[in-house]
């Protein structure tokens, strides 16, 4: 349990950006310990990608209850978590309690557009992934209509982001194979 | 964008109304609110902004959208899931350390206990083709919410050349395979130094610039909003 620990606190610390350029390093951790086959790391990893939360955050708790049960699962997760708490905090204390209004407003100038890159980035890899799936032509008209409507129905008429996920699930069932 | 506009505006008085009327946070109500939104993050944190944005706004009235816009940048800076990441930096602003073990609750324990329960009955159960039809369209949903995540943020971000410059310069770099981190730290360094220059021709030729008459009230919104 202390290696599991020890393991995803280490990826913690190097999860920036959501964390899907961690599953290739648990992947190969996973192997190398033997804590699962790759085909059970392959299902993981679709559980992790459909459950809500950070994929990383998600397949550390199916690898470490896999290995170790609920406390495996908790040891993980904690392990993945606490650097990012740590870092965040030391971002707090320097944003929030030193005040530098005027070096934080400079500080955003060129962090946000970059950020916003990063948001966009990561609807291409997500689009992406999604038209590797089977005839790429269809699916490409699917997304563009779920996202027209979606779109409409977000902004037009202000409904519930939950809303556009079930709306979406249902077309998917019905026109999706 | 014109009718966006029009509707923030819109929001913008509401909001001070509302302000005005709900007490401040409590260590409950933002484990409750965290709680309510932790579920719906499918696709990772980004695509939970729009329903943050719909509870801390609309609903409750804690933020503004400058200070949410803030608070979600930081958030997807700092290493780790980004929607943990909001939880804290939104809870710690709203109620300090006890707002943010609040939010980093609420964020954490139903999106672990879904994913395990997921987890077990996917074993059981293996996976239907209705089942993984479902998901690719949830997955075009996800990206909708995150397209819309971004259109907020660019907002906030995107209000001259030089921003609009880095953010496509940001984008083609990523999708070059550059990894996120070198272009976070040198955004913010382009940006520090963008800014500073900037700011240092301005002084020269107005010396009462606006970043020195700006300490009015608490607000820690931007001066870059011209």
């Amino acid at each position: 349990m202390g290696t599991l620990f020890l393991f995803f606190l280490r990826l913690g610390f190097v999860s920036f950006g959501g964390g899907y350029a961690l599953i290739p390093m648990i992947e190969q951790e996973s192997a190398r310990q033997g804590w699962m086959t790759q085909d059970a790391f392959l299902n993981a990893v679709t559980v992790a990608g459909m459950s809500p939360g950070p994929i990383a955050v998600n397949l550390g708790s199916i690898v470490g209850y896999r290995t170790n049960g609920i406390a495996g699962a908790i040891v993980a997760v904690a392990g993945l978590i606490l650097p990012s708490i740590l870092m965040t905090a030391a971002l707090l204390l320097l944003i929030y309690r030193l005040r530098k209004q005027l070096w934080i407003d400079r500080l955003f100038y060129g962090l946000q557009p970059v950020v916003t890159a990063l948001i966009l980035f990561a609807v291409y890899r997500l689009g992406i992934g999604r038209l590797g799936h089977g005839a790429w032509g269809g699916q490409l008209l699917f997304g563009l209509v779920i996202i027209g409507l979606g779109w409409v129905m977000l902004v037009r008429y202000r409904m519930h982001p939950i809303l556009i996920l079930i709306f979406s699930a249902i077309a998917g069932a019905a026109f999706l194979t | 964008m014109e009718t966006d506009g029009k509707r923030t505006d819109g929001n913008g008085t509401n909001r001070k109304e509302a302000e005005r009327k709900i007490a401040s946070p409590t260590f409950a109500g933002i484990l409750w609110s965290f709680l309510k939104l932790a579920p719906i993050s499918f696709g990772g944190g980004y695509a939970i902004f729009p329903a943050l944005e719909k509870e801390m706004i609309a609903n409750r009235g804690w933020m503004d959208d400058r200070e949410l816009a803030e608070s979600l940048s930081l958030a997807a800076a700092a290493p780790g899931g980004v929607g943990v990441n909001a939880a804290f930096l939104i809870g710690y602003r709203l109620k300090g350390i006890w707002g943010a073990v609040a939010a980093g609750i609420g964020a954490i324990v139903p999106t672990f206990a879904i994913v395990l329960g997921l987890f077990l009955i996917y074993q059981r159960t293996g996976d239907s083709p209705k089942v993984r039809a479902a998901l690719g369209g949830v997955t075009w949903g996800i990206v909708t919410l995150i397209l819309f995540a971004a259109l907020r943020i660019g907002r906030s971000a995107i209000h001259d050349k030089f921003t609009a410059g880095l953010m496509l310069a940001a984008l083609a770099c990523l999708l070059a395979g550059l990894p996120p981190l070198y272009l976070i730290v040198g955004g913010a360094l382009i940006g520090i130094a963008a800014a500073w220059t900037r700011d240092r021709k301005r002084d020269d030729h107005k010396p009462a610039s606006p970043m020195t008459g700006r300490a009015v009230g608490g607000d820690t919104s931007y001066m870059y909003y011209i």
